[in-house]
């Protein structure tokens, strides 16, 4: 009986079973080891990266995307949603999803450029001139992405190294650090990068905007002065004839642009929709005798608009008025006509029941036409450089350096374009003026003001409207920056919560 | 030599047998078989003379007669009662009484308990069996709802009511945060994902594996507990045919009111006043109704047509209909179940409907005296149209022309453009999800020695989906792509092979032993591809016009392999019959764990006393049994996807200069890969005492128990500056401590007549004990506030606001701790104190239910049957989109109906219900919107009639049972939706009025 039972067992327990029947190789993914450890590899992490730098603006991240445009001096944003960077009201929290957003996906960036960068490091057989293209292109991503970061939080931390393992101390960084290792990655991304690349690459000329861009926090006049106009008479961008071509169609890759982010529908690598064709359109559509129509912005939320003030900055003869804006509303549904109005009439305050969120003016920088009419979803093409900005920035190196007859050549290069009259002398508050007509609405305004040191003075001002001074009853000095993201600081016991926010 | 001995002796006995028999002498027999109980004639009762064919079935009063030799022995059976068998030649002349003793002994019905059976009086873990006349009282097709109510402890929830939707099990709470919660399936011995393709009618019982020691014998998979699922199998005798159908009507049920037509216009209008409210101006300027009501609302309001949606959309009485025909006998040697089987139900919404056909065979066959081999089988198809969206049908404003003036269905009812005709969109989508499944399984026993056997047990499985659908033209989204199609494909193929060595010894009655040992290898293979075109241009073929469209988005294809390999032993020791003894062991290796921890061990043990049995209780004749156990193991959870481990990349594309698409790669992109991750462990001890008392005229049972979950697979949060946002992990320890009682009694138990209750009761208790195990400066553990998990409380809890009340006109809102808010809005509890309401006002709402249980009474008389069961959760909390969602209606901006409700107004201070608004609302919405979800239901209520035996045996049926049901006839309770365990925005679930028949002959 026991010889049956052992021999039994021998023979259950012999059947072999190698390790090889618990190893797994996942079949349709790449791991990190394939894109990490060869070139190829890595040139397909950059490709992602570009992606990945993209995601921003895509799918329903609605108030993470615009909240570069808010909050500022020229805008005006609606009670609806997240209002927390557009009104600094309580909503404005280290809770705020906004802020941990932002905080995750540049550190994604740059823990990925990390794990390239490393990954180049330990290549041996690539060519130099491979090398030199992926390791500029990667320092681009992990600089671009640092800027992002610093100018937000201010205190923010300095990590080098692809990631291992879970490691949860961390402390604020030296900002002069920071910038440091921006300078240095961008410095070494211009010197090996070149102007030719196909739309939607970093090209020198992106390297160098951000470049002139980041030697202006650094009060580096020189610097910026030297790579704005190496961009403007080097590179192969002129500024468009004509303002209303700018932003005119769903493909933006014209001469004026310098860094687009790229989206097409349908096809690989075209991304997922955005949603900026409706944030900054009220919602007319709700005013009886009003139907959705592409003439007059298709779907809209109207979640942020131009203020007062900003319209206010152009003469009536400035062409921007008309291209970048639109101020009036015609009745177009004849199905839903008020008494005694026909179709065409402009619709007029006492028309609406609420003229704030269905008649104040749009910004039409990101309208798309060919959008379904009841969609919300946009693949028009973002501009996030341009040369009408590098003249900016040249302007104001050189008015930094008292060199203000230059500096007004390249202003009004800018006003010629749109048709006004030249500008015989030039101030801080006047440049500001000049940018915010131009750039409005393109992400740049908050940084800017917080740059001169003008973000409170200026949304105390003029932020809002008379009617929605929200935004300057409720910042604080403390605005200046952001709350560091509460979920970090719990997952990083001891990190210090910016001054403010505790 | 020696088989040839044998086959000669056989040869001889045979002979002998036959020339005996010839001398034999006949004679007939005429008696009657009477019950012990009341000493009436058993109808149908079997009288076989033994070893032959020949037998007879006893008449209305029992009586029988035949013919036999007086060597000969009869075999005295009838269900319900111990069979006896006489020789002939003892039986008296005349007046032939045979008393069969009612069979009292249920404790010895035999058990299922994985990897083999036990009597149930040997028991020594917590295991409910579920027989098939239990599952059958409540008339449907759903395995999962066939389970609510039958055993305590196992609580089901409605998951997705639509037609062919499933339901949620949970045994003894919920344990785990990231590795899954639901238990383990093994139908015929092999393990299977989901149980949605089983014929009900195909089952013979359902065990429930409870605690650590039953479960502990599927090891890494049983955390959750087992559901061991048996199905019928053919048995020797004569062919029983069975027929059972039924068909049904399914109701809507809701138990609120919407606000009427003209109640929904004034609530409009209200939130456009509320609209132009500001703080210097509370109660706002009523616009025009020219400027709140479009042409459409004004033209309705005039007319008065409104759209009752709800009538207009919903399909009145959809059908459920069963059908079920299988054929079970055999011969000593082969035996033979098989049955076909077809459902179908429409749906409530439009369109939705689920169809299966099944065919089932299962084989057992004794090769020789040594070996015998069996198969399970089983095909089925089902097919589906799965149509969710009636969340934007009934809240759709009542103000709208779905028609047009030649009744044709226009795509915009209303004034809204964004909200187009739901009507609309029914017609003008299309899915159909198409689910194949083989399950075949082959085993085969052999008897190495007495007492030894061999089991080879096999398990082929086979699944394969495809879902086709199809977004037309002129449909919301489909417009938007000029028409999208869709087809997905997706094959699972799981194989099971098993060694299995069973032991058994008897000595003398003083010790029995019984030892098990398995080594079992399992795979899984899955693989599948999406593929879908826009810019389809027009709507004729539907999905099948895919290769039309012009815009191709990426296919997706996935693929993958899961793998277990399992060591298991068991020994079951008894010693004198009154001290039982059971030990388990478990070793599984799954793929899906780091290299490092591939294996786990899971140990249990368990005790049972028979106190029945000692000398002190022996006498005691009102009690039959009297049972105490304990058991205490350890069990694990493996449910993570496969490769988590790995590194992983995702997949991120880019365009450049406009036409080069380029595919690019990065890790994650959330998760930071952990090449350690291992088992989650749940230990658990369970005290549990058993009895039976008047001859099994109750039977009832408490169990206590307490786990502890360690280990656990959670997806934690890491820093973001690591690049990624989660990982999995092994961390900290949750507990379930619960009580389980059940009771059955016969309050009537005469032939013609009885009354039988059931009851069982089961509370919970959940616990976060440890997550992190970071402690604050007090000492005390920090929660996880991001993932509203808190230390000390239960898994399932929401993080939320605490509702004080409505801001009335006149107080002082600038210096409140909402300067923001406007009279109207929800005041919320400044609970910190702060003066200002932040995101530390948020307290954790417990949701789960205090206690859950089910009253069932059964009564039996004469022909009829009437059984009745009672459901009921309690204690339970549940948040109400209806009260707070922007779909559903719940935030009364005015564009959809909604839950009707007396809201605030200037003119009527509500302390309950915030003011409509179309902007400027209310925040904090959510605060107001918990309510209590406990219920009593009334959950099926059957009415049966049996024809005579008599009657029908004479046109050859031995069973004809007609039965009318009806399912959540009626529900008590305060929460405001479509059911207690639905949201607005899921399926409704149904009453259901059916009428069946069961036939057999």
């Amino acid at each position: 009986m026991k010889k049956y039972l052992i021999i039994t067992l021998s023979i259950v327990f012999l059947y072999s079973c190698s390790e090889d029947f618990l190893m797994e190789n996942n079949p349709t993914s790449l791991t990190s080891e394939s894109v990490y450890t060869n070139q190829q590899g890595l040139e397909l992490g950059i490709v992602a990266l570009y992606s990945l730098q993209r995601a921003f603006y895509e799918g329903s991240q609605q108030d993470y995307a615009i909240t570069p445009m808010r909050g500022d001096d020229i805008s005006v944003s609606r009670g609806a949603h997240d209002m927390g960077a557009a009104l600094y009201n309580q909503a404005l929290t280290p809770r705020n999803g906004t802020v941990g957003y932002i905080w995750g996906i540049n550190y994604r960036i740059i823990e990925r450029a990390n794990s390239i960068l490393s990954g180049l490091s330990k290549l041996d057989d690539i060519s130099e001139s491979a090398k030199n293209q992926i390791e500029s292109e990667t320092k681009v991503f992990r600089a671009r992405s640092y800027f992002i970061l610093i100018r937000y939080f201010d205190n923010i931390i300095l990590k080098l190294e692809p990631t291992e393992g879970i490691e949860t101390e961390f402390s604020p960084a030296n900002p002069e650090d920071v910038y440091q290792l921006i300078v240095a990655d961008l410095d070494f991304a211009i010197s090996k990068l070149t102007y030719q690349a196909p739309a939607g690459r970093f090209t020198k000329g992106a390297a160098q905007h951000l470049r002139a861009d980041v030697a202006l926090w650094l009060k580096d006049w020189g610097k910026a002065e030297q790579q704005a106009k190496s961009i403007i008479n080097e590179g192969p961008y002129g500024l468009l004839d004509d303002v209303n071509k700018i932003f005119e169609g769903m493909v933006l890759n014209h001469k004026e642009s310098i860094f687009v982010f790229q989206f097409e529908r349908g096809v690989v690598g075209g991304g997922q929709y955005h949603r900026f064709a409706q944030y900054f359109t009220p919602l007319y559509n709700e005013i009886v005798g009003m139907r959705i129509s592409h003439d007059q912005g298709g779907r809209s939320w109207g979640r942020t608009f131009p203020n007062p003030y900003l319209i206010s900055l152009y003469q009536d003869n400035d062409a921007r008025l008309n291209a970048f804006y639109r101020r009036h509303w015609t009745f177009n549904n004849p199905a839903r006509l008020p008494k005694g109005k026909s179709l065409g009439d402009t619709i007029r305050t006492q028309d609406v029941s609420d003229a704030f969120r269905q008649l104040s003016p749009a910004s039409t920088k990101y309208w798309d036409s060919e959008r379904d009419i009841t969609s919300a979803e946009s693949y028009k093409d973002i501009i996030h450089m341009r040369l009408a900005e590098t003249y900016f920035i040249a302007a104001e190196a050189l008015m930094r350096q008292g060199k203000i007859a230059e500096a007004l050549q390249y202003i009004n290069a800018i006003r010629k374009r749109a048709g006004v009259d030249d500008l015989t002398n030039l101030s801080e508050d006047i440049l500001l003026e000049e940018r915010a007509k131009e750039l409005a609405f393109e992400g740049h305004r908050w940084f800017e003001l917080k740059r001169m040191g003008k973000l409170i003075e200026r949304v105390r001002m003029y932020g809002g409207s008379d009617q929605w001074p929200q935004v300057r009853e409720n910042i604080r000095d403390f605005h200046v920056r952001r709350p560091i993201p509460q979920a970090e600081i719990d997952l990083m016991p001891g990190y210090p919560q910016n001054e403010g926010y505790q | 030599m020696n088989q040839t001995i044998t086959k000669y002796a056989g040869i001889l006995a045979l002979c002998c047998l036959i020339s005996f028999q010839s001398f034999a002498q006949q004679r007939q027999i005429d008696g009657r078989v009477v019950s012990d109980v009341d000493g009436k004639g058993i109808p149908g009762a079997s009288v076989l003379v033994k070893g032959t064919s020949r037998g007879t079935v006893a008449d209305i009063d029992g009586q029988f007669s035949l013919v036999a030799n007086d060597s000969e022995a009869l075999v005295i059976s009838s269900i319900g009662f111990l069979s006896r068998e006489l020789q002939v030649a003892v039986l008296q002349k005349s007046k032939l009484e045979i008393v069969l003793t009612e069979d009292i002994s249920a404790l010895d019905e035999v058990i299922v308990i994985g990897y083999g059976t036990q009597r149930k009086s040997d028991l020594t873990g917590s295991i409910s069996s579920i027989s098939s006349e239990e599952l059958e009282r409540t008339p449907t097709n759903n395995i999962a709802e066939l389970l609510r109510g039958k055993a305590p402890g196992v609580q089901v929830t409605t998951g997705n009511a639509r037609p062919g939707g499933s339901s949620v099990i949970r045994i003894r709470g919920t344990r785990s945060i990231s590795g899954g919660n639901a238990p383990l399936f093994v139908v015929d011995g092999a393990p299977v994902e989901a149980i949605n393709d089983l014929n009900a009618s195909d089952i013979a019982s359902v065990e429930v594996l409870k605690d650590a020691s039953a479960a502990a014998i599927y090891g890494a998979r049983a955390s959750n507990g087992v559901i061991l699922i048996t199905t019928k199998r053919g048995k020797t005798g004569p062919a029983t045919v069975s027929y059972n159908s039924f068909l049904g009507v399914q109701q809507f049920v809701r138990n609120f009111d919407l606000f009427s037509p003209l109640e929904y216009a004034d609530m409009r209008r209200e939130a456009f006043r509320a609209g132009t409210a500001t703080q210097k101006n509370p109660i706002g300027n009523p616009p025009n109704d020219s400027a709140i009501f479009g042409p459409i609302a004004t033209r309705v309001l005039e007319s008065g047509n409104f759209v009752d949606w709800e009538d207009l959309v919903l399909r009145e009485n959809p059908i459920i209909q069963q059908h079920d025909l299988s054929v079970r006998g055999g011969t000593e040697k082969t035996k033979v179940a098989a049955s076909a089987s077809f459902y179908s139900q429409d749906g409530i919404i439009p369109f939705s409907y689920y169809e299966r056909g099944s065919v089932r065979l299962n084989l057992d066959q004794q090769v020789n005296d040594k070996l015998k081999f069996g198969v399970s089988s089983t095909l089925s198809r089902s097919t589906e149209r799965i149509q969710e969206n009636l969340l934007t049908v009934l809240t759709m404003t009542p103000l709208a022309e779905p028609f047009d003036g030649d009744g044709n269905q226009v795509l915009l009812a209303t004034d809204d453009e964004i909200y187009t005709n739901p009507l609309f969109n029914l017609e003008n989508s299309d899915n159909k999800q198409t689910v194949n499944r083989a399950t075949i399984s082959v085993f085969a026993d052999y008897q190495i020695a007495k007492g030894l056997t061999y089991r080879l047990n096999t398990n082929l499985n086979f699944r394969n989906r495809i879902f086709n659908e199809y977004l037309g033209v002129e449909h919301v989204s489909g417009r938007q792509y000029g028409g999208q199609a869709s087809l997905f494909s997706n094959e699972n193929i799981d194989y099971l092979v098993e060694n299995i060595i069973n032991y058994k010894l008897d000595l003398k009655d003083i010790h029995s032993l019984n030892f098990t040992a398995l080594q079992s290898s399992w795979e899984q293979n899955g693989e599948s591809l999406s593929i879908s075109t826009r810019e389809i241009g027009n709507d004729i073929l539907g999905w099948n016009g895919i290769s039309n469209g012009t815009e191709l988005r990426p296919p997706s294809r996935s693929a993958f392999r899961r793998t277990i390999v399992s060591y298991m032993g068991r020994v079951s020791y008894g010693l004198l019959d009154r001290y039982l003894f059971t030990m388990t062991g478990r070793v599984d290796g799954s793929s899906v764990f780091g290299n490092n921890n591939k294996y786990g061990f899971f140990p249990s043990a368990a005790f049972a006393w028979k106190i029945k049995e000692e000398n002190f209780l022996k006498d005691v004749s009102a009690i039959d049994a009297l049972k105490l156990r304990v058991s205490y193991g350890a069990i694990g959870n493996q449910g993570i996807s496969p490769y988590q481990t790995l590194s992983n990349t995702s997949e991120y594309s880019y365009l450049f200069g406009r036409t080069q698409s380029a595919l690019g790669y990065l890790p994650g992109p959330n998760d930071l890969p952990n090449q350690n991750l291992k088992w989650e462990t749940t230990t658990s001890l369970n005290t549990a005492l058993d009895f039976s008392l008047f001859k099994g005229k109750i039977d009832g049972g408490v169990d206590l128990y307490i786990t502890n979950t360690t280990d656990l697979l959670f997806r934690r949060r890491v820093p973001g500056v690591l690049g990624f946002t989660n990982t999995l992990d092994n961390l900290g320890k949750v507990e379930n401590k619960g009580v389980e009682t059940h009771l059955s009694a016969y309050l009537i138990d005469k032939k013609d007549f009885s009354w039988q209750i059931n009851a069982n009761f089961a509370a919970n208790r959940n616990k976060i004990i440890s997550l992190y195990g970071e402690l604050d400066e007090n000492g005390r553990e920090l929660d996880d506030v991001g993932n509203s998990l808190f230390i000390g409380l239960p898994i399932n809890v929401n993080y939320d606001y605490v509702f004080d009340g409505i801001w009335q006109l006149g107080e002082d809102l600038a210096n409140s701790p909402q300067p923001q808010s406007l009279p109207g809005h929800i005041k919320i509890k400044d609970l910190d104190g702060d003066g200002l309401v932040t995101p530390e006002d948020r307290i954790p709402i417990i949701l789960d239910p205090k206690w859950y249980g089910t009253f069932a009474t059964t009564i039996n008389y004469k022909g009829f049957d009437i059984y009745a069961e009672l459901n009921t959760v309690q204690g339970i909390v549940r948040r109400n989109p209806n009260l707070y969602d922007y779909d559903a209606g719940g935030t009364m901006d005015g564009r959809f109906n909604g839950l009707k409700r007396d809201y605030w107004t200037p003119e009527n201070p509500s302390n309950t219900n915030f003011r409509p608004a179309s902007a400027n609302g209310s925040p904090y919405k959510s605060s107001a919107s918990y309510q209590d979800a406990s219920y009593v239901r009334l959950r099926t209520l059957t009415v049966g009639y049996s024809l005579p035996t008599v009657l029908i045996s004479r046109i050859g049926l031995s069973r004809a049972r007609i039965y009318g049901s009806a399912t959540n006839l009626f529900t008590s309770t305060e929460f405001q939706s479509y059911g207690p365990e639905t949201n607005p925005n899921s399926y409704p679930e149904a009453r259901v009025l059916t009428m069946g028949i069961n036939l057999s002959f």
